[in-house]
C-alpha cells in the first residue's frame, strides 16, 4: 500500500503542496487531478524519492520510499523523457538495467509490449525516427519494463488515438489486477473517470475532494435532468432550486441543486405532454472538477 | 554491476562507440604519422624536385682547391644539387654555354688590386641565394686568408685569430646541477608548447562533452527517470569519470600514434625531414629528462584538473535548461583555461615573472603554468608539489559545493530566480 501522509513542499513562500494524504491500496487506480501548478508533479517527485517532504511521510508497504525502493518503481512523465539518439531497444535497456534489471528479461518483455502494442517493427528504430504517438508508447514500455509496484503516470495517454488510448488501458488495468499500484494524472477527465477507482483534486497544493468516483458524485449534490418534450420552461425556471436550462438539439439540460429539485420538477413535467426522455443523471467528474476548482480560484 | 558503475559503462560505450570518434581519430593518427614523416613520404613518392647546377670555374687567380675546399666545407653544401668544375675554356665560349643552359653558373675569379680578389658570375636566369651565400662565402675566405698571410702571420697565428673566444655557461643554484645549454631552452619551449596545447585541447573538450550530455539529460527530461533510480551525487560521479577516463583514453591515443609515428620514422628510409630533426633534437635534450622525471606528478595533477573542470562544467550544464544557456554560462570557465594557457606561452617570455609564478599557484590555472615553469627551469619542484596539493584541495572543495548546486539544478527548469536558487543550494547541506 503507498500511503502519503500529511506531506507539504514550500519553494520559498510558495506552497506547492500542503498537508496532501491519502492512501493507495495494491490493484488500486488513483487519479491525481488539478489545473497546472496544482502541485501535482511535486507530489509525484516527493512519491519517487526526486525531493524530500519539507513534512509528512511517503511510505510503500510500510517502507519509506528511498533508492532501495526505486527499482519497484515505474514512472512516466508529462514530457517526453526519451535520449532520442538511442534505439527503442537501447532506450528500453538504458532504463530496464538503471532498475538493475538483466538483460535477457528486459528484452523478453521489451517483445512482449512491442507486440502488444503492435510496433514491434521499431524495435531497433532510432526514437527521433518515430511519430510522438510511438514515442508515447516506447516511453510507457520503458516505464513498465520493470513490472513496477508501484507506478506512476502523469498524462500517459498524451499524442494517443482513442485506439491506442484504450490498448493501453487494458494493459494498465491488467496490472492493476495483478496488483501494481498505479497513480495517474491526466487533465482528460473522461480518461479519470473510465479509468481511477479513487481520486484526489488538488487546488494549490491542498486536497479538496478526494475518494472514491461514487463517493464524490454521491457527495455532489448537484444533478443534470434531460428532457426531451414540451414542457413549459417557464414554470420549471420558477422552481427554486433549478439552477440553469440549456437546449441542446430538443433536449432540455436542466442543471439543479438537489435530488429534491429533481422530484419538484418531474411532478411538474409529468402533466406536460409527448415527453420521450425524462433521466437524471449524476455530473461528469468535468463539471464537478470545473466547479470546484472555478470556486476556489475565484 | 551497480548503477554508479553502469551509468560510467554506458556514456564511456556511447562517446567510444561513436562514429566521430572513431572518424576523428583515424583522421588525427593519419595527420600525426604523416606530419612526422613528411621527409620519408615526399621520398617514397620521388621526383625531380633538386634544383641541380653545375659550377664552373674560371679561375685567374690560381686559388681554386681553396675555393672548392670551402664550397665542401659549407653546411648549406649539398654535393646532389651543386657540382664544381674548373674550366679553361675561354670566357665567351663559357658565356655561350651560359646563356643555353639554365643548369650553368660561370663564375671568374680575377686579382683586385683594391680587393684583393673579385668573382663575376654568369648565369641564365639569376643565381639562388643559398648558392650566392656559399660562393660569397668561399671567396670571402680565400680573401681573408690572402690579407693575413700577406701581413707575414704564421699559420698558428691566424688559428689563433680565427678560433671563437669561448663563452662557458654555469648555473650555480642548489637544485640544478647541470648545465643548460641556450639551445636547449628554445626546444623545451617546443616541448612546453605541445605540451600547453595538447592539455588546453583535452580540458576545452572535456568541458564541453560533459556539459551538452548532462544538459542532453535534462533537456529531454531523462534526468528526472534516472535521478529517481540514482542518486545525484552517483549521477555527478558517473559523468566526471566516464568523461575524464574518456578524455584520459584520447590523451593515450596520442601518445600512441606519435609513439608509431617515431616507430615509422625510425624503419623509415630517410630520416632528414624538420620534424624528424627536431624530434631527434629534442629526444637529445635535458627537457625530455626533466619531463620523464615528473611524469607522476603531471599524471595527477592533470587527472585533479580534469575531474575540477568536469565538476564545474557537470554544475553549469544543471543550471542551464538548454544547450544555449550552458553554451553561454560555460564562457568564464573557458576564460580560467585560457588563462593558463596565455600566461604559459607568457611565462616563455617573461622568464622569471613573480606574477606568473604566484598564479602557478592558483588551482584551475595552475595546471598547465606549473608544469611549463618547471620545465623551463624557472620554478623548482617543490613549487610544482604546491602547486598539486593546491589544486587536490581545491577539487574537494569544488566537489562538495559544486554537489549541493548540482542536486537542485537538475531538477530545475526554471531561470527564474536562478542564482538566488542557486546560492541558497550552497548553503544547505
Amino acid at each position: 500500500m503507498l500511503k502519503v501522509s500529511h506531506i507539504s513542499k514550500s519553494y520559498d513562500k510558495l506552497k506547492a503542496v500542503d498537508d496532501l494524504s491519502f492512501e493507495v491500496d495494491k490493484g488500486e487506480i488513483f487519479g491525481l487531478l488539478g489545473v497546472n501548478g496544482a502541485g501535482k508533479t511535486t507530489t509525484f517527485r516527493m512519491i519517487i524519492g526526486l525531493l524530500s517532504p519539507d513534512k509528512g511521510e511517503i511510505t510503500l508497504d510500510n517502507k519509506k520510499i528511498d533508492y532501495s525502493l526505486t527499482d519497484n518503481i515505474g514512472f512516466l512523465t508529462e514530457e517526453k523523457s526519451l535520449l532520442t539518439k538511442m534505439s527503442v531497444i537501447e532506450q528500453v535497456l538504458f532504463y530496464g538495467k538503471l532498475k538493475n534489471m538483466d538483460k535477457n528479461t528486459i528484452i523478453k518483455r521489451l517483445d512482449y509490449y512491442l507486440e502488444k502494442l503492435d510496433i514491434k517493427d521499431y524495435k531497433y528504430k532510432k526514437i527521433k525516427e518515430l511519430s510522438k504517438g510511438n514515442q508515447q508508447k516506447i516511453q510507457f514500455i520503458s516505464a513498465i519494463i520493470n513490472n513496477p509496484k508501484l507506478l506512476i503516470l502523469d498524462e500517459p495517454f498524451t499524442g494517443l488515438d482513442p485506439f491506442n488510448v484504450n490498448i493501453l488501458m487494458n494493459l494498465l488495468r491488467e496490472m492493476a489486477k495483478s496488483g501494481t499500484i498505479i497513480i495517474f494524472a491526466s487533465h482528460r477527465m473522461e480518461h479519470v473517470e473510465a479509468f481511477c477507482d479513487k481520486l484526489i483534486i488538488l487546488v494549490k497544493g491542498k486536497s479538496i475532494l478526494q475518494g472514491s468516483l461514487k463517493e464524490i458524485k454521491d457527495g455532489y449534490l448537484k444533478k443534470v435532468i434531460h428532457v426531451i418534450g414540451d414542457i413549459n420552461i417557464k414554470d420549471i425556471k420558477s422552481i427554486k432550486g433549478v439552477e440553469n436550462i440549456t437546449n441542446n438539439n430538443d433536449e432540455y439540460i436542466i442543471n439543479v441543486s438537489s435530488n429534491s429539485v429533481a422530484s419538484n420538477i418531474f411532478n411538474i413535467i409529468k402533466k406536460s405532454k409527448n415527453i420521450t426522455k425524462f433521466a437524471i443523471e449524476d455530473p461528469t467528474l468535468n463539471d464537478i472538477f470545473i466547479e470546484k476548482v472555478g470556486e476556489l480560484n475565484e | 554491476m551497480n548503477k554508479r558503475n553502469f551509468l560510467i559503462k554506458e556514456s564511456l560505450k556511447k562517446k567510444i562507440r561513436s562514429k566521430w570518434f572513431l572518424g576523428i581519430n583515424i583522421f588525427v593518427a593519419l595527420l600525426i604519422i604523416i606530419s612526422v614523416n613528411i621527409g620519408s613520404i615526399i621520398n617514397i613518392f620521388g621526383g625531380d624536385f633538386k634544383d641541380y647546377k653545375l659550377l664552373m670555374v674560371l679561375d685567374n687567380v690560381n686559388v681554386f682547391d681553396e675555393f672548392e675546399s670551402n664550397l665542401y666545407n659549407n653546411s648549406s653544401f649539398d654535393k646532389d644539387s651543386l657540382t664544381i668544375n674548373r674550366t679553361f675554356n675561354s670566357i665567351d665560349t663559357l658565356k655561350s654555354n651560359v646563356r643555353t643552359n639554365t643548369n650553368y653558373i660561370l663564375l671568374v675569379i680575377d686579382s683586385d688590386p683594391n680587393n684583393i680578389i673579385k668573382g663575376t658570375v654568369y648565369t641564365k636566369n639569376g643565381l639562388s641565394l643559398i648558392n650566392r651565400n656559399m660562393i660569397l662565402s668561399s671567396l670571402n675566405e680565400i680573401k681573408y686568408k690572402k690579407a693575413i698571410s700577406s701581413l707575414g702571420l704564421t699559420s698558428s697565428d691566424i688559428k689563433r685569430i680565427n678560433s671563437s673566444v669561448e663563452l662557458d655557461s654555469n648555473i650555480l643554484s642548489l637544485e640544478k646541477v647541470d648545465s643548460v645549454k641556450d639551445e636547449n631552452n628554445v626546444l623545451a619551449s617546443i616541448v612546453v608548447i605541445v605540451f600547453i596545447l595538447v592539455f588546453f585541447f583535452l580540458i576545452i573538450t572535456l568541458v564541453q562533452m560533459i556539459g551538452s550530455e548532462i544538459n542532453e539529460e535534462k533537456t529531454t527530461k531523462a534526468m528526472e527517470i534516472i535521478i529517481s533510480n540514482v542518486k545525484a551525487t552517483d549521477h555527478l560521479i558517473a559523468k566526471i569519470v566516464s568523461c575524464t577516463l574518456f578524455t584520459i583514453i584520447q590523451l593515450s591515443l596520442l601518445f600512441l600514434y606519435g609513439f608509431i609515428a617515431s616507430l615509422l620514422k625510425d624503419n623509415a628510409i630517410n630520416n632528414n625531414s624538420l620534424i624528424s630533426n627536431l624530434l631527434n633534437s629534442i629526444a637529445s635534450t635535458q627537457i625530455v629528462n626533466t619531463a620523464i622525471q615528473i611524469i607522476p606528478i603531471l599524471i595527477i595533477f592533470f587527472i585533479f584538473t580534469l575531474v575540477s573542470y568536469a565538476i564545474l562544467a557537470g554544475v553549469l550544464a544543471s543550471m542551464t535548461t538548454s544547450i544555449d544557456d550552458f553554451q553561454q554560462l560555460q564562457t568564464p570557465l573557458m576564460f580560467l583555461i585560457s588563462i593558463g594557457f596565455y600566461l604559459s606561452i607568457l611565462a616563455m617570455i617573461f622568464e622569471g615573472s613573480i606574477l606568473i609564478k604566484i598564479i602557478s599557484y592558483i588551482p584551475m590555472v595552475s595546471f598547465l603554468l606549473a608544469p611549463t615553469l618547471f620545465l623551463l627551469n624557472q620554478t623548482s619542484i617543490i613549487s610544482l608539489i604546491i602547486s598539486l596539493i593546491l589544486q587536490v584541495i581545491a577539487t574537494f572543495i569544488i566537489f562538495k559545493y559544486g554537489l549541493r548546486i548540482y542536486k537542485e539544478g537538475i531538477l530545475n527548469y526554471s531561470t527564474n530566480h536562478l542564482w538566488k536558487k542557486m546560492f541558497k543550494a550552497l548553503k544547505n547541506n
